[in-house]
């Protein structure tokens, strides 16, 4: 089995009182768009800050690409490409200079400089910008100068810590399309982020966070497994008499169902074919059905099922 | 060098916030110099001004001490010299001196007292307290030989000697004591630590800043640019800058004041100064960008310091008209030690040039910069200790 990109084993932060990191695991593969998700407060950024010698830490141990990573580790931080929560340009400095800059500290050779530099600009579309300076850029084009100034040295590892936040849904999608574009290009990628539709959209693995630790792991279907409920169906009805509701309760892989203001909501752990089954009873008794919906769980669902909070509450 | 490039690149981008602060300077400066060059002669015509002499005493004493005064200025004859004429002529400039020698003046003198004359001048006179000297000079000499044993006539004879034997009036004249060399100069270098400070500060100081803010610095710390060469090419920089300002103010100092003076001993002594005063102001610069701020943040604290650091040091306002508390406080501060220099040098002070007192405000100038520099070392050790807990 080859080497983890990353390894953190039994991290633990303190910032006085607060426990910001509690014995804290993780493990990242070569290859993979691995998501730490958690709400604001989990742990996320420290965790990131700790990898990347910004923070010390009261214990454990933090190696990437094998080797333990120090704040004077500078071949392994030549590898690593950072995108930051917050923007982090120069503003006396053109979309060009600032790309050409944060990639000068990692590439010395002029000529390979302005190969990586020009790849940045296209890759993130910022072409038509180049001149610009960042205060003329919309919030979309900044976070993109951003991520292009992070990968521009074209490194093995890239950790985007919240790169999309407050930015428009187009601008949010290209980003994200850019990240599994970097992915296909073979970079391992860490993304961290409170958006659940992200992770889920773009990570192949995910750690959930809260509280400093690391309460599930697994792939987004691995992470769905291990709640009780694999679906919800909603049906809308005029009425639904308490026998029938009992009745509905007693099908199989149904475990809750409530009926509310003409709503029929049922959830159920498992099984293939309940709506059909759910449907075909009602059909049975005679009830008029209106709008149908069937979800599957969100990361939202196993997050509110194992800590018994939204992740968007926090 | 990639950081020590962008310093700079940064640095330009910040330059016009200090061409004012050039501007400024050099019009201070080519205004002042101007009217140092007018001000031999008019000095000399402050020796020699309109008074007006009522002598009620009409005695040989009180004749020899109008012989005296009429020997340098001119005796104005008026129509009436009650109170409010004399008022009036002086109000109107058509005299700028009022002697009146009171009965009983030769009486006092020969009782071995030192006689009392009134006066009145014009209360912005500078020529008036000159006259002033004047009398009381040849008013105490006048005693000394009476009560030596002489006769009034005697007396009179003798100071008469003595005063004519003195120096000339014009030799006085502080302007004199440093040799041949422009004012002008003087007024350049009396200016500069002003105009240094605001330029670093304005100038350098958002360069700093823009380095350290949070997330560029996190960002910079952890790229695989090694510490000790960001903060060296960082290092390179603010001397860079601070040097190419020092360096552009001693071209523009050949070029006003003519290679000859600025290259003179005098010259290159303020040079010297100036440069020290340079390092100071840099280290001031690092100490001031250690607290992140914004903009007008920066303005304040510039201002506060620039104008302050001036006003109390003596830079705007000559150090003799600074009361004594305000000197002892601005002992505290470099910019005292360095105009203490300028004065001594071009002679505005009275304090005679010696090259140890040089070099001990030199010294004490080089003690402000390691003391400054120190703080702000412990200051950024401190932070960075903070920043990674």
């Amino acid at each position: 089995m080859s080497t983890p990109v990353v390894r953190i084993e039994n991290l633990v932060k303190r910032y006085k009182e607060l426990l910001a990191l509690d014995h804290f695991n993780l493990e990242i593969n070569e290859g993979e768009v691995f998501g730490l998700l958690g709400p604001n407060g989990s742990g996320k950024t420290t965790t990131i800050n700790c990898l990347l010698s910004l923070l010390s830490y009261d214990k454990g141990t933090i190696e990437i690409f094998g080797r333990e990573m120090k704040p004077d580790s500078y071949e392994l931080k030549r590898q690593i490409g950072v995108v930051m929560q917050n923007v982090a340009v120069f503003e006396e400095l053109t979309v060009y200079e600032n790309i050409d800059y944060f990639c000068g500290l990692y590439v010395k050779d002029k000529n390979l400089r302005r190969q990586y530099v020009q790849d940045a600009i296209d890759f993130v579309g910022l072409k038509d910008f180049t001149k610009f300076h960042p205060k003329k850029l919309s919030g979309g084009l900044l976070r993109r100068l951003n991520i292009a100034c992070g990968i521009a040295h074209k490194p093995k590892l890239i950790i985007l810590d919240e790169p999309t936040v407050a930015v428009d849904p187009q601008s949010r999608n290209k980003i994200l399309e850019g990240i599994v574009k970097l992915n296909e290009e073979g970079a391992t990628i860490i993304y961290t982020s409170h958006y659940m539709e992200e992770v889920e959209q773009i990570c192949t693995r995910i750690a959930i966070m809260d509280k400093g630790r690391n309460i599930a792991i697994g792939t987004k279907e691995e992470l769905k497994k291990m709640i009780k409920k694999s679906e919800i169906i909603t049906i809308e009805l005029v009425d639904l008499p308490e026998t029938d509701l009992a009745a509905i309760r007693q099908l199989p892989h149904i475990y809750q169902a409530d009926f509310t203001d003409h709503k029929l909501v049922i959830l159920c752990n498992g099984g293939k074919h309940n709506l059909v089954r759910v449907l075909n009873y009602l059909q049975e008794r005679e009830l008029s059905v209106g709008h149908v919906y069937s979800e599957l769980p969100t990361l939202n669902d196993v997050f509110l099922e194992i800590t018994g909070k939204e992740l968007r509450d926090m | 060098m990639q950081v020590y490039k962008t310093f700079l690149k940064i640095a330009k981008a910040k330059l016009p916030s200090s061409i004012v602060y050039l501007c400024v300077f050099l019009v201070l400066t080519i205004i002042m110099s101007a009217t140092a060059a007018e001000d031999t002669a008019s000095k000399f015509e402050v020796s020699s001004v309109d008074i007006c002499m009522i002598d009620k005493d009409q005695s040989t004493a009180s004749q020899a001490l109008c012989d005296y005064l009429t020997k340098y200025h001119t005796p104005v004859t008026l129509d009436s010299y009650d109170s409010e004429t004399l008022q009036d002529n002086l109000y109107y400039q058509r005299i700028s001196y009022v002697l009146m020698v009171p009965e009983g003046f030769e009486e006092e003198l020969l009782a071995g007292h030192e006689p009392k004359v009134q006066t009145s001048k014009r209360a912005d006179s500078a020529s008036g307290y000159f006259v002033d000297q004047q009398i009381e000079s040849y008013l105490r000499a006048l005693s000394l030989y009476v009560t030596g044993g002489s006769s009034i006539t005697d007396a009179v004879k003798q100071a008469d000697d003595a005063f004519q034997s003195a120096p000339e009036i014009t030799s006085l004249q502080f302007d004199k004591k440093s040799g041949d060399t422009d004012k002008g100069m003087y007024y350049f270098f009396q200016y500069l630590p002003y105009v240094l400070v605001m330029m670093l500060l304005e100038g350098l100081s958002p360069v700093l800043i823009a380095f350290r803010q949070k997330d560029l610095a996190a960002r910079i710390n952890c790229s695989a640019l090694h510490t000790h060469a960001k903060n060296m090419q960082i290092g390179l920089g603010c001397i860079t800058y601070s040097l190419g300002n020092w360096l552009l103010f001693a071209i523009i100092s050949v070029i006003l004041y003519q290679p000859s003076q600025i290259f003179s001993r005098n010259g290159l002594l303020c040079l010297l100064n100036s440069l020290v005063f340079t390092l100071i102001a840099t280290a001031l610069t690092l100490l001031v960008s250690s607290f992140s701020m914004n903009d007008n943040a920066l303005n304040m604290v510039a201002n506060v310091i620039g104008l302050g650091m001036s006003f109390l040091c003596g830079i705007f306002v000559p150090q003799w008209y600074l009361g004594d508390a305000v000197i002892s406080a601005s002992r505290f501060l470099p910019a005292y030690w360095y105009v203490r220099i300028n004065n001594m040098l071009s002679g505005f002070s009275d304090e005679a040039l010696s090259m140890d007192t040089y070099r001990m405000c030199i010294g004490v100038e080089v003690l402000f910069l390691a003391a400054i520099f120190a703080v702000y070392l412990a200051i950024n050790r401190q932070r960075e200790k903070t920043s990674l807990a």
